[in-house]
């Protein structure tokens, strides 16, 4: 089941955001309408299988009828995730009222430090009554501060004990912060300690798509296994749809290809018309070893993030 | 002599890989078949591309040269890497 962009703005201004090319300014801001969300859910009914549907933005607690899109949602079904960052005002209350409902929210957090009072105030709020049904995601900056905060929040709040950790994404146009192929390795081994440290609590990682196997040395990726925090490298693309109604493959490819979501018969067609798109693609890898790499096979490593593959790149047509 | 839009590419470390987005093949060249394609994407002819090549290697018979860029351009025409 896809992301659901409710809104392209966002109260951070996150200098690696990869969905950058999509969202406010450098688009208009747009929040998506009833007519196209329900057009999408009688879309997405004619798959025949219930997937969690992910609220995303932008920063789906802006929308001005969020809470009536979960309800929406609920009434007819859908499991849902919601990925938020909790630090609007108006996240606290939501939190309070959807807690005791089976919704799982993803909280995309930076280092507390770098926090002012009103989103502190806001995030704490919120995690103290979402609890085990939220799960922290952040991406390990290429930087010489560890992020054991991560552990210290998961204790505090008691958590979700997994933390589903990034390697900055770029976006096919180049235009957001992302690593330069030194600092993978540098995030590769700051993954492996605060996979480490994250054992002695209980708590493992996972990883969003993107994450190149060959930035672990073997004995790395051994310590990973033995944590319970198993590297797995693979780009599987939910589609994302747009406030406006438009199917991308993911954010990060978002100025490359879209359609309507209705040009599709399902969710399922449309899903495959994307990856039948992007499939050749994939070979041109992030280094020029990846196409000849034992390991580019799609239960290994997809070579790091399509849109790393993409940058540069000559003849690109999907 | 051009490189049709179904042969996507791009250069990574003065290396290529070119793949076909018609069949998923690939391809991945050394140095100097990578010197070729890049001029060949900038609009170099067969003359153009020997004359790039002696500068590049001031020490090898332009005749071997001539040699080996011709096959190297045929292999490309006949893999339809090159129009």
């Amino acid at each position: 089941m896809p992301n659901l962009m409710l809104t392209n703005w966002c109260n951070y201004k996150c200098p690696y955001c990869f969905g950058i090319d999509r969202m406010s300014p450098k688009v208009e801001a747009h929040a998506m309408s009833d007519d196209t969300f329900l057009g999408i859910l009688d879309w997405l009914d004619r798959t025949n299988y219930r997937a969690p549907i992910h609220l995303m933005g932008g920063e789906p607690t802006l929308h001005p009828k969020f809470e009536w899109f979960v309800s929406t949602l609920i009434e007819r079904g859908f499991p849902i995730t919601i990925f938020s960052n909790l630090a609007t005002d108006k996240a606290p209350e939501y939190a309070d009222k959807l807690s005791i409902l089976p919704i799982k929210w993803v909280v995309n957090v930076n280092n507390p430090k770098n926090w002012n009072n009103t989103q502190r105030r806001n995030i704490e709020s919120a995690l103290s009554v979402l609890g085990k049904n939220a799960a922290i995601t952040f991406n390990i900056m290429p930087d010489g501060s560890d992020d054991y905060w991560a552990i210290d929040l998961i204790r505090r709040f008691n958590l979700s004990k997994t933390i589903k950790v990034g390697f900055i994404l770029p976006t096919v146009t180049n235009s957001n912060y992302s690593l330069t192929d030194d600092e993978y390795l540098t995030v590769a081994e700051k993954t492996v300690k605060l996979a480490q440290e994250c054992d002695r609590f209980g708590i493992t990682l996972q990883y969003e798509c993107g994450v190149p196997t060959c930035a672990f040395t073997p004995e790395q990726l051994g310590i990973l296994w033995k944590c319970g925090s198993r590297l797995n490298s693979g780009c599987c693309s939910r589609l994302d749809i747009t406030p406006h109604g438009e199917v991308i493959y993911c954010l990060p490819l978002a100025t490359v290809g879209q359609r309507m979501y209705n040009e599709f018969a399902n969710y399922t067609e449309a899903k495959r018309w994307f990856e039948g798109r992007f499939l050749p693609y994939r070979k041109l890898g992030r280094t020029i070893n990846c196409a000849t790499c034992n390991l580019m096979t799609p239960d290994k490593c997809h070579g790091a993030c399509l849109a790393k593959n993409l940058i540069g790149a000559k003849n690109v047509k999907i | 002599m051009k490189i049709p839009e179904h042969i996507s590419w791009k250069s990574l470390s003065d290396k290529v890989v070119a793949v076909n987005t018609q069949t998923g093949e690939y391809y991945t060249m050394n140095l100097v078949a990578s010197m070729m394609w890049m001029a060949i994407n900038d609009g170099k002819d067969e003359s153009g591309l020997i004359e790039m090549l002696s500068e590049k290697f001031p020490d090898m018979d332009k005749s071997v040269l001539s040699q080996d860029m011709k096959e190297q351009l045929e292999e490309w025409k006949n893999e339809k890497l090159i129009l």
